[in-house]
């Protein structure tokens, strides 16, 4: 006996493809924007109430507990960070953001903002991260 | 005489409203990309006399390394610095203290209204 088959027409799913492809353009144009910052292992002091800044016409200094310092992914000296802060001076408008390790002592950040003051920068952020619950000591 | 046929155009709203709220999502996750949050520092110019500012406005505090606060050198807590008539504070930060406690103290200083801090580390 012959069986005859059947045609079944194939159709790609126009619309909801365009889905997905926008779900991807999305995916990649956020993924694109996120930068490599998270790399340095920094636990962020918390606060309850901060102010927000602007990324724009900005720089990160990372600070670890250790006391070391990071300029993007890069390990520098106190020398280095402070040729580095050289370079950034000539905009007076720059921000510098401190990414401080809750853990880090004290000097390694005055060592900081002594450098900005030196460098004649004025405008600097010490970044924090949002806290939900109250004062604690 | 031509007759203009009417073709019917549907615009697909299922597929529109998925990316109207696609858009959304992404604007919404790129703002936060855009800004950073914390306290604001305004370091001082170079080569300008310090502000002058009347003693009894003056907040004097301490941290030590321990992270333990003082205020005119009686040990207090951070929740127990009462702030009056002052509108600046000299904080004297151990080099060895923590750089949590003092974000604390400057939150806090900052939710008081004392804006001209004084930071030396001791």
């Amino acid at each position: 006996m012959l069986v005859k088959r059947k045609n079944r027409r194939i159709g790609i799913p126009v619309i909801a493809m365009s889905d997905i492809a926008f779900l991807l353009l999305i995916f990649l144009m956020v993924s694109s924007m996120s930068s490599p910052k998270k790399s340095t292992s920094v636990m962020l002091p918390q606060v309850m109430s901060a102010e927000r800044e602007k990324m724009k016409n900005s720089e990160d200094i990372f600070v670890t507990k250790e006391g070391k310092y990071f300029v993007g992914k890069k390990e520098v000296s106190l020398a280095e960070l402070d040729s580095f802060i050289f370079t950034i001076s000539g905009n007076k408008n720059m921000t510098v953001f401190v990414y401080g390790d809750e853990e880090t002592e004290y000097n390694c950040i005055d060592a900081i903002t002594r450098l900005l003051y030196k460098n004649r920068l004025q405008k600097c952020l010490f970044v924090t991260k949002k806290r939900e619950a109250h004062y604690e000591n | 005489m031509f007759k203009i046929k009417r073709r019917e155009c549907d615009i697909p709203m299922a597929s529109m409203s998925d990316i109207a709220f696609l858009l959304i999502i992404f604007f919404i996750t790129s703002i936060s990309f855009l800004y950073r949050q914390g306290i604001k520092v305004q370091l001082p110019k170079k080569d300008t006399p310090p502000a002058v500012v009347s003693t009894d406005a003056i907040l004097m505090l301490r941290i030590d390394k321990e992270g333990n606060y003082y205020r005119n050198d009686k040990k207090t807590l951070l929740e127990e610095i009462a702030v009056g008539q002052e509108t600046a504070a000299v904080i004297k930060v151990d080099k060895l203290c923590k750089y949590k406690y003092l974000v604390s103290l400057l939150e806090y200083l900052q939710v008081k209204d004392i804006t001209k801090i004084s930071i030396k580390r001791i």
